[in-house]
């Protein structure tokens, strides 16, 4: 092998012109040589053998530029080949340590599986955009009653007609309101719906196309204008199985024949929820109220201008409103609500806090791969340095090391994403209702790019650190006996380091799980005023034709009386029920509320109003509601008789602080009605607010109006077992009224807290796996330097360190980093804890008893990992450690 | 078959390709052996025999190595790869056919027919 070849095999590049030239010079000298040997004069022969060459320089030219393209080819076929080998290099070495590879792998795989999950949620509720074109101008202009505290009502349709007037920066506003409706079929019994009534201007303000047919007319909304109903897609697939003649056809919604004008797309549901059937509103100026507050005010804010802009405007208009209109508008302000963060302000404070514990455990398994793959990275110095030994530079190794990255995080992101699918839907399943109506969860673009980041980030971070530990590698020693190195000192320390972290986190999940628990347990122990157990409940609806409400007449409503006592008593007799009551509203819903004038004082605007809770007599024993003082409603209390109410403390305390509440008199729908008896309050505005001042009024005197009705039952028996028997009473008395959403009152009061049982559900399961792993990790870390300083050990107990030396040295090096972990971890939780803040009830975030609880809980434990490495420490046999040197 | 614009380049690749059939040569070697076969009837200019054996080179039909003549002399070797043996059987057979049917056009017996 001559020089040259070397050269050549080593940097080809540079061989080229020395090649090429010599390669024709051999060619020409050989043919001058042959000439000169058979006579010819030297200088004649070279003439001669250059004419029949041709221009040398030409075909050195040419011969050198097919030389570099030959070279380019092989290099790049080099790098393809030095990749393939890599990848079936760190195959080879993947599943040599399959053991390993499995740890890391799947370890990684739930943690980026869990990640994608809480992910996946947090974009479907938080951070999807709305549906509608422009989206971020479209917002709710609620009211709110500074009298009662109360925020988000709806406004009356007298101030809808006064902000489309007065409103410079609302480019339209629209009203709406949610509401039931009966769909009559010839040939199946009458269906229950959900229904919007909108203004006919709201898919223009949406920026919504009807998916077949068109939207309302100006005179389809006018009252008493032609009838006429959309129709939403789902509902138009389930109900006529996507039949696109159905536009033109004729539906009876609520005992009138209405024509079906087209079909919505989904994407409405991005307004109001889920509905089956848009009505148009039918509203005028003329007809416009003011008292009640009908419909949600949705307008579009002009371009370019802010929500601030928009809100500064509506509450100058509607204080301008509560002087001119002091009766009705006093205490009344606006508040615009951008729609996207309609009823999802607390959703996603829940999955920031679960995404942010999410983020916490993926971070801990990281720490624990990170550890693994440092401490079998300190196991492959040897082969390091025989790799670097016969020559391989620090490139091939880093690329080596970041092709086993790559594999092994590439495959965990996989399998990652197929857990996320499950998790999701788990997750999904387990969400609080209110959770699941703000959008389902899907691998789109958004999660998909979130996963890939996370990849990128963790093999980037995986394939660096086993290079900066070979960085420090000392050759020689390894080769030598590959005793401790400098490497491995410095790799220990960084190892201490994330393992004090990881407790950190785990900490702070812990304390988190924790204040949520007691929340949990909190609002468990909140006496929600009435009796949960044992109690079913379901919905029915009246079809307004056959139960005709005639205000001229009210509240002389036999019909609707009628129905209700005869239900009433149908269920009554069901075979397990004790007790039965209709209701407006059952005691978890916030119903509506009233103003009230108190006979006998001057009518005070600022006094706020009462929730008016429309109940039969026999509502306080079904639900075992407290009489406090008087008596309760009585069946005697009937239309005709003189009108009564009751009141709940709060407002007895609250109107009546002399204790004159009994006996009194309250007016309200013009009427005055005498207090006959105060009950106990219950918590109709939810478990965490305080219960508002109620007032109940009998049913038998005044009569519900507007569709769905609420029948409750105390069984004696498991609630849900009368189900059937419920729906068959009520068919008893109108076999045409349809029963729906039957369930218990415990159900609803679970539902009640779903949003804290949820959060706190999904951050113990995160909080366990990360004191596991941290755990893990404690002991990982000790064993390791107890491998290590085997001989060191041996030494000691030479010298004569007793066994418990050994113990306590191990130990206090566990001690070490729990203490900085807890430490530090308690103080990044006090310094996230705002953002949990609001999901907690009746916990104090900066009690010392939780802290203490968990640093005690987790250093225990922690200890327990050290507690292993540290009886091996001490069964080390100095004679053998020794000797083995 | 059809006869495209690299026909003559072809067919000098074709000659160095059959000229290395036997065995390793350098570039001199090759030059003599394609003249020998010709009998000078295909007379190349010599230079443009090196494009040649490095475009073949470079598209992994040759392989180029420095080695020892008889006479000890340092000079470059070309050997058939596998490619290019592959190669020179597929030409070789285009190239027969294409002369056959040529032959048979121009009422020419062809060396290869049975007369």
């Amino acid at each position: 092998m001559d020089w040259r070849d070397v050269r050549r095999a080593l940097s080809p590049r540079e061989a080229i012109d020395e090649d090429v030239e010599e390669e024709l010079r051999f060619h020409i000298e050989e043919r001058v040589r042959e000439l000169v040997s058979r006579g010819v004069d030297e200088d004649a022969a070279r003439e001669e053998v250059l004419r029949k060459f041709g221009d040398v320089r030409t075909v050195e030219e040419m011969c050198r530029r097919l030389d570099s393209q030959r070279v380019d080819d092989e290099e790049r076929r080099g790098t393809m080949e030095a990749f393939a080998r890599d990848v079936r290099l760190a195959v080879r070495t993947m599943s040599r340590s399959s053991g390993f590879t499995a740890t890391v792998v799947v370890t990684l795989a739930l943690a980026i599986g869990a990640t994608t999950a809480i992910f996946g949620v947090l974009e479907a509720v938080a951070l999807r955009a709305l549906p509608f074109p422009d989206a971020h101008r479209l917002a709710i202009v609620w009211q709110n009653d500074r009298a009662t505290g109360t925020v988000r009502e709806a406004a009356s349709t007298s101030d809808y007609y006064d902000y489309l007037d007065r409103s410079r920066t609302f480019e339209d506003l629209a009203i709406f309101s949610t509401s039931t409706a009966v769909l009559s079929r010839d040939d199946a019994p009458a269906l229950q719906l959900s229904a919007v009534l909108a203004s006919q201007n709201i898919f223009s303000l949406l920026g919504v196309e009807p998916r077949l047919g068109r939207g309302f007319t100006e005179e389809e909304d006018q009252p008493d204008g032609p009838l006429a109903v959309l129709l939403a897609e789902a509902a138009w697939i389930d109900l006529y199985g996507g039949d696109p003649g159905i536009v033109g056809r004729t539906i009876i919604v609520d005992d009138e024949a209405h024509e079906v004008v087209g079909v919505l797309p989904d994407e409405v549901e991005a307004l109001a929820g889920e509905a089956d059937v848009w009505l148009p509103i039918q509203q005028s100026r003329a007809i416009a109220t003011r008292p009640q507050n009908r419909g949600r005010v949705g307008g579009r804010n002009g371009q370019g201008l802010a929500m601030e802009a928009a809100q500064a405007e509506m509450t100058a208009i509607m204080a301008d409103l509560e002087v001119e209109f002091a009766d009705d508008n006093a205490n009344r302000g606006a508040f615009v609500e951008p729609l996207a963060d309609v009823g999802r302000g607390e959703a996603r404070t829940t999955l920031w806090v679960l995404f942010a514990a999410v983020l916490a455990v993926l971070a801990i398994a990281c720490v624990n791969v990170a550890n693994l793959l440092l401490a079998r990275g300190a196991g492959r110095m040897k082969e390091l340095a025989v790799l670097t030994a016969v020559g391989a530079g620090a490139a091939d190794v880093r690329r080596r090391f970041f092709v086993e990255a790559l594999l092994t995080t590439s495959l965990a992101s996989l399998l990652g994403v197929g857990l996320a699918v499950v998790g999701n839907r788990l997750l999904f399943e387990l969400a609080p209702a209110q959770l699941q109506a703000l959008g389902q969860p899907e691998l789109n673009l958004p999660v998909l790019t979130f996963v890939l980041g996370v990849t990128v980030v963790i093999c980037v971070g995986f394939g660096l650190l086993p290079s900066l530990q070979a960085r420090k590698l000392d050759l020689q020693a390894e080769l030598k006996d590959g005793r401790t190195t400098g490497g491995r000192a410095a790799g220990l320390a960084l190892r201490r380091g994330l393992v004090a972290a990881q407790l950190a986190l785990a900490v702070s999940l812990l304390l988190g799980a924790t204040l949520l628990i007691g929340t949990v347990r909190n609002l468990q122990g909140v006496d929600p005023g009435f009796q949960a157990e044992q109690v079913v409940r379901a919905d029915f609806a009246l079809p307004a034709g056959r139960y005709p409400e005639d205000m001229s007449r009210y509240p002389d409503w036999p019909e609707i009386n009628g129905l209700i006592a005869g239900v009433e008593e149908a269920v009554e007799a069901v075979a397990g029920v004790r007790s039965a009551s209709i209701v407006f509203n059952h005691p978890l819903d916030r119903g509506f509320t009233n103003s009230f004038q108190v006979e006998g004082r001057p009518y005070d605007p600022t006094q706020g109003e009462m929730s008016t809770r429309l109940v039969t007599p026999s509502y306080f024993q079904t639900v075992s509601l407290a009489l406090i003082e008087g008596r309760t409603l009585q069946d005697t209390d009937r239309v005709g008789e003189p009108g009564v109410l009751v009141l709940n403390q709060e407002a007895a305390t609250r109107y009546f602080p002399e204790g004159d509440a009994v006996g009194s008199r309250i007016g309200f729908w013009g009427q005055f009605r005498e207090v006959v008896g105060v009950v106990a309050n219950e918590r109709v505005h939810g478990l965490t607010a305080d219960p508002p001042p109620a007032m109940y009024v009998s049913m038998y005197q005044s009569p519900p109006r507007g569709g769905r009705i609420t029948l409750m039952a105390r069984t004696e028996v498991p609630p849900l077992s009368v189900a059937e028997a419920l729906r068959a009473a009520v068919h008893t008395v109108d076999s045409e009224v349809p029963v729906f959403n039957v369930t218990t009152m415990e159900e609803t009061l679970a539902e009640a807290m779903g949003r804290e049982r949820f959060a706190t559900m999904v951050l113990v399961v995160f909080a366990g796996v990360a004191v596991f792993l941290a755990v893990l990790g404690v002991h990982g870390v000790l064993a390791y330097l107890v491998a290590q300083r085997g001989h060191e050990v041996g030494v000691r107990m030479a010298l004569g360190a007793t066994r418990n030396d050994v113990v306590r040295m191990v130990l206090r090096q566990g001690a070490t980093m729990t203490l900085l972990g807890i430490v530090v971890g308690c103080l990044v939780f006090l310094a996230g804890a705002g953002l949990l803040q609001t999901l907690l009830y009746g916990v104090n975030v900066t009690s010392p008893g939780i802290y203490v609880g968990v640093a005690l809980a987790l250093g225990v434990a922690a200890m327990a990992g050290s507690a292993l490495p540290a009886v091996r420490a001490a069964s080390i046999d100095p004679v053998k450690s020794l000797r083995a040197e | 078959m059809g006869i495209d614009a690299n026909t003559l380049y072809g067919t000098l690749n074709l000659l160095v390709l059959r000229a290395l059939r036997e065995g390793p040569l350098h570039g001199l070697a090759v030059s003599r052996r394609i003249e020998a076969a010709t009998r000078g009837a295909l007379r190349i200019e010599e230079g443009a025999l090196y494009p040649a054996l490095h475009r073949l080179e470079r598209d992994r039909l040759l392989e180029g190595e420095w080695g020892r003549t008889e006479e000890n002399r340092r000079a470059k070797f070309y050997r058939l790869t596998r490619k290019g043996r592959r190669h020179l059987e597929r030409e070789t057979a285009r190239w027969t056919s294409h002369v056959t049917a040529v032959a048979g056009l121009l009422d020419v017996a062809s060396p290869w027919s049975e007369a």
